[in-house]
């Protein structure tokens, strides 16, 4: 089953001569429960997808379908995670986690049991009442994921949820990340330029590139989960790695 | 996982931070001492130039129940006024935020008349309320409502986009994002503006006893003044300084508490 498809879509910012094409007639299916990474360089519109994806963006031209829908509004049956720190520094952790049931009016014992069990999920639950402001950059991040879970979205939205984090921490929150997956699968879009990640997190890699902003390659990606991080030390991972490289470096035109 | 982050290190900077305030107290001390010291003790000042602080004394205590009377007049007028004047300005500051027909409506007028000093408006004031405590409270009122329209408005455009666009696709709707959202996170702004907003009504109200009124600390400043009673002149701007520090530590301190989760 197709969860998410772009069909012809065409994306520009401004209008006549100053207009900015951020992405050109752009076609894409991304299945029921895949996980997908998209990687590019910056100004490859991949953002854009997941904005449009996520109803934060109406296209100029094309269809977006999520679930066989006309793509509406942003709603939680798409949940996004952003590169942002966007925990709700006036909530606690728990408070942050309750917020999307608790938005939409649902009664808090039909939530209380999941919101516990993801606390847990992310090795939060001796923080549950604390302020973000108390916590570090990777347990905000925690933070976030486990809000998204809370709300049980279809599709799981992620624009370079871990860009702002150290390396070490990185690999902690694909960690994380994985884990939570292999528990409860979700259609995942995951937004990154970070080829390393693009393939350690997905089923398949859909490789953008700019001017124009189109998709350029789509790699499925071999290896079984649950992955480790001495996957990536494996010639075949070396190789995806290496032929996505080049096909970025081919198309964007390397200037050193 | 290993959380042990943040939180330790924060006792050990209050430990340290134990003594500041003890720095602050000793700068009062010295202030009043240096006061004494130019004033009495060497006699260097004249006390028609600058009243010494045994004068002051003596004139709090021979005003006695007066002076106690006219602070709780101006406490009262700038507290009225600033309640009034703020609750209006982040009611109408909201209302802009939220309806573009009250946004550029609104701000022509308040745009025109927030670059008035509000004190040029006294002759119209004691015109239209005479010399009782409305025409204060309105003037005080008008200068925290014109603060806070603005500090509204600016604290919910300086909100990240992002907290509003993670709630919609956490299911909020429009108007939730406004009350769960915007709503929430514009408070440490705000607090600012409430503060700018306590002291200018002191300002205002203080210039409008001064010009028209039957009690409080404008007026009997002015009284003294006429008289040339350094000393009662000098008594009532401590009394106002006074006052005004006080309510600045409760708001603050009542602030610092329902934003306890804000990083300072």
């Amino acid at each position: 089953m197709t969860a998410i498809a772009l069909q012809e879509v065409s994306m520009r910012f401004g209008t006549g001569a100053r207009s900015v094409v951020a992405l050109e007639s752009a076609n894409l299916e991304i299945a029921s429960r895949e996980i997908v990474s998209i990687v590019g360089p910056s100004g490859c519109g991949k953002t854009t997808v997941l904005n449009l994806v996520a109803g934060f963006l109406q296209p100029t031209e094309g269809t977006i379908l999520v679930g066989g829908r006309p793509a509406g509004p942003p709603g939680s049956d798409r949940t996004v995670v952003f590169q942002a720190d966007a925990v709700f520094p006036w909530l606690s952790v728990r408070k942050n986690l309750e917020y999307g049931p608790k938005v939409q009016g649902k009664p808090s014992r039909s939530y209380s049991a999941r919101v516990d069990h993801f606390l847990d999920r992310v090795g939060l639950t001796s923080f549950a009442d604390a302020y973000p402001k108390t916590l570090s950059g990777g347990m905000r991040k925690r933070v976030d994921l486990a809000r998204a879970y809370v709300g049980d979205p279809d599709i799981l939205l992620m624009d370079e949820p871990f860009g702002a984090l150290d390396v070490f921490t990185k690999e902690a929150m694909w960690r994380v990340l994985s884990d939570i997956l292999m528990e409860e699968r979700k259609t995942v879009v995951f937004v990154t330029h970070d080829i390393e990640e693009a393939i350690i997190i997905a089923d398949r890699v859909i490789v953008m590139t700019p001017r124009p902003a189109q998709v350029a390659a789509d790699f499925r990606v071999p290896f079984e989960f649950p992955r480790h991080l001495e996957l990536r030390a494996s010639p075949a991972f070396q190789a995806m790695r290496t032929d996505i490289t080049e096909l970025l470096r081919d198309r964007i035109g390397q200037r050193l | 996982m290993d959380e042990a982050t943040a939180a330790p290190a924060r006792t050990k900077a209050g430990r340290r931070g134990f003594w500041w305030p003890l720095v602050s107290m000793f700068s009062v001390v010295v202030i009043v001492f240096l006061w004494w010291l130019l004033t009495s003790g060497l006699g260097v000042v004249r006390p028609l130039y600058f009243p010494s602080p045994n004068e002051v004394l003596d004139r709090s205590s021979v005003l006695g129940s007066t002076l106690f009377k006219d602070a709780v007049a101006t406490l009262r007028r700038v507290l009225i006024s600033w309640t009034i004047g703020c609750s209006l300005g982040i009611l109408v500051g909201l209302v802009m935020v939220r309806s573009k027909l009250f946004f550029y409506g609104l701000t022509p007028p308040i745009e025109a008349l927030r670059p008035v000093p509000p004190v040029a408006l006294i002759p119209f004031v004691i015109l239209w309320f005479g010399i009782g405590d409305s025409g204060k409270i309105a003037l005080g009122g008008l200068a925290c409502f014109m603060v806070m329209v603005v500090n509204t408005i600016v604290s919910a455009r300086n909100v990240a986009p992002v907290y509003g666009q993670a709630a919609r696709s956490l299911g909020a709707s429009e108007s939730a994002v406004y009350r769960s959202i915007i709503l929430r996170a514009i408070v440490p702004e705000l607090v600012s503006g409430l503060r700018i907003g306590a002291a200018l009504a002191f300002g205002v109200v203080v210039a409008a006893e001064m010009i028209g009124a039957q009690t409080g600390i404008g007026r009997l400043i002015m009284l003294a003044s006429r008289t040339l009673d350094t000393p009662v002149v000098l008594l009532g701007t401590i009394v106002i300084g006074f006052e005004a520090f006080l309510l600045d530590r409760a708001i603050s301190t009542v602030s610092n508490r329902m934003t306890s989760w804000a990083e300072r």
